[in-house]
């Protein structure tokens, strides 16, 4: 029954999922400044973030990547690397490649090599990016926020 | 200060005591009067969730002064969201507020929803009726429905909750998941054929590679969106029936001829409706449907989107309505009895409530009903005292079905004894 979709695939709001960014860059600092690592921001921020890139069978077959989320991780991906994706393909493997290197440090892997500033930059560039605001002028009487903590009738 | 220790240690200083004041005027509304315990517990988990937030603060002195400033940021805006929040639940105890409905609606959101529901219904300054669609790891299992101040004496707009427990159904059910899917395949497909709309949204240059990824990818959103306000349409309709239309044809009709990327036109929405009243069985009157006004867009590029986008939502809307039948009729929920309505109606009539157990959607449609065939009087004053004398009617029955539940309860409590 497509309504009683299992409780794992609940889908995170984008502020949602920008806060796990912040959190997991959170671990990742105390963690470099030899205080341990909480590895459970990490992991639920990988599967976020696998699930929004469009990893899951059935919606990568159609359309790639979650809606609205390809303008944000273009951003990212600018941000990194000074430089426009040439195509779907790099910018999913570099969302892939930061992925990985979530899980794996959230599994253990020494934070040597720079990779801690690594993550933590993207994670607060993601935290960032899907933190926006859009404001949504409606044309009616009122400029409405598009705020994620209300819905409306209108 | 000249260092980023010392802006570090202000910012963080100053956040603890942002957080202290918070927790502090919570606790302080604790203490208020509230008519039952929903609006405790939910100050009580806001309570709990923002506790934790000190460990949040809890950073090495060494930090990197951008995560200390995100952190900050975060707490402040949490802040500013559950500072509303919080309002709400206080207003939520004001007796502008009609409490005979809680027990009733609350009892038909836990038969949908399949679980424990804590339910927090406020009169507010807002002209349409909202929810807040909590993060549900904050407060799991809350609806909260802010219903418009200036007509809180009107029961009859009860039916209007329905699109907003609808929202907490969207997320509950992850309802995102399944239908992303369909959206994303439907916006593809409509920009496959539609020549005219693509060509303007991709200012006349060949779509093809991340280009074409970027148009599906930016469609796709508002599309979803849109289904989203759809479901909750539909979901009210399931729960209230016509009382559902009703309600919106009194508060937005005839529809604006404005339109937001993020919900269908007034008039597509009346029109989803129809359609899926027909397969519920649901008597439409005719004039709720006529004269509902069409919205465009301003700009050429901005109704190419709404050409696209509106499109891709009427292909996936069939098959989510007939999802949410098959929710429906799992849970035992039906439309409201004909049979049943009248005899409520009937009850208007002589002037005395419905003596034995209705469903709030029958109830409501009742008194939808017993509203257009009174006479309206000349008197200005005499219409709204038998309006009045109605929303009475209509409130002394949903108390006659609460009363009926806890009777039904209380012997079922004593026979299992």
């Amino acid at each position: 029954m497509v309504i009683e979709a299992e409780a794992t695939l609940e889908r995170l709001s984008k502020s949602e999922i920008g806060d796990l960014a912040l959190d997991a860059a959170v671990q990742l600092q105390r963690a470099k400044s030899g205080g341990d690592l909480d590895a459970t921001p990490l992991h639920e921020l990988a599967a976020a973030l696998r699930h929004s890139a469009g990893d899951d069978e059935g919606f990568a077959s159609v359309s790639q990547m979650w809606p609205g989320y390809l303008d944000p991780f273009e951003r990212l991906y600018r941000s990194a690397n000074s430089a426009e994706p040439k195509s779907f393909k790099q910018l999913r493997d570099f969302i892939g490649t930061a992925i990985s290197e979530i899980d794996a440090v959230g599994g253990g892997r020494p934070l040597d090599g720079g990779i801690a500033s690594r993550l933590m930059d993207f994670c607060l560039q993601l935290n960032l990016e899907l933190g926006r605001r859009q404001w949504l002028e409606t044309r009616s009487d009122e400029s409405r926020r598009r705020d994620p903590i209300e819905a409306g009738l209108r | 200060m000249t260092s980023h220790g010392d802006a570090t240690r202000l910012r963080l200083v100053s956040a603890r005591r942002r957080l202290g004041t918070f927790l502090a005027q919570i606790d302080i509304l604790r203490d208020a009067s509230f008519p039952h315990e929903d609006g405790r517990a939910a100050l009580d988990a806001i309570r709990s969730y923002f506790e934790r937030q000190r460990f949040d603060l809890d950073l090495p002195p060494d930090s990197d002064p951008a995560i200390v400033d995100r952190v900050c940021h975060r707490l402040s805006d949490r802040i500013s969201h559950y500072t509303v929040v919080l309002g709400f639940i206080l207003r939520s105890t004001n007796v502008r507020n009609a409490f005979e409905v809680h027990y009733v609606l609350k009892r038909l959101i836990e038969r949908v929803f399949d679980s424990q529901t804590r339910l927090l219904v406020s009169s507010e300054w807002a002209f349409v009726p909202f929810t807040y669609p909590m993060n549900l790891k904050l407060l799991p299992n809350f609806v909260f429905i802010g219903s418009p101040a200036p007509e809180a004496g009107n029961p009859l707009l009860i039916s209007l909750a329905g699109h907003e427990i609808g929202h907490s159904a969207w997320r509950i059910g992850a309802s995102a998941t399944s239908y992303a899917p369909l959206v994303a395949k439907a916006i593809q497909e409509e920009l496959a054929s539609n020549q005219r709309s693509r060509e303007i949204l991709a200012d006349y240059q060949p779509l093809k590679g991340l280009d074409r990824s970027r148009l599906e990818n930016r469609c796709a959103e508002p599309a979803l969106e849109q289904l989203e306000e759809v479901y909750c349409d539909l979901y009210g309709l399931h729960l209230f029936g016509s009382a559902f239309l009703y309600a919106f044809d009194y508060l937005l009709g005839p529809g604006s001829t404005n339109r937001s990327p993020s919900y269908p036109s007034d008039a597509q929405r009346i029109g989803f409706m129809t359609a899926a009243a027909g397969d519920l069985g649901i008597d439409v009157d005719p004039v709720l449907v006529e004269r509902w006004q069409p919205a465009a867009a301003s700009a050429r590029e901005e109704q190419a989107l709404f050409d696209i986008v509106d499109a891709a939502v009427a292909s996936v809307v069939p098959r989510m309505r007939a999802d949410l039948k098959a929710h429906f009729e799992d849970r035992g929920v039906q439309p409201p009895r004909e049979q049943v309505t009248e005899a409520v109606r009937t009850a208007f009539a002589t002037g005395r409530p419905y003596p034995e157990r209705a469903e709030l959607g029958e109830i409501v449609t009742a008194g939808w009903r017993r509203l257009f065939e009174m006479a309206v009087p000349d008197d200005e004053a005499e219409r709204i005292e038998a309006e009045r004398v109605l929303g009475d009617l209509v409130l002394k029955t949903i108390e006659v079905a609460e009363y009926q539940d806890r009777i039904t309860a209380y012997q079922a409590r004593k026979t299992d004894a």
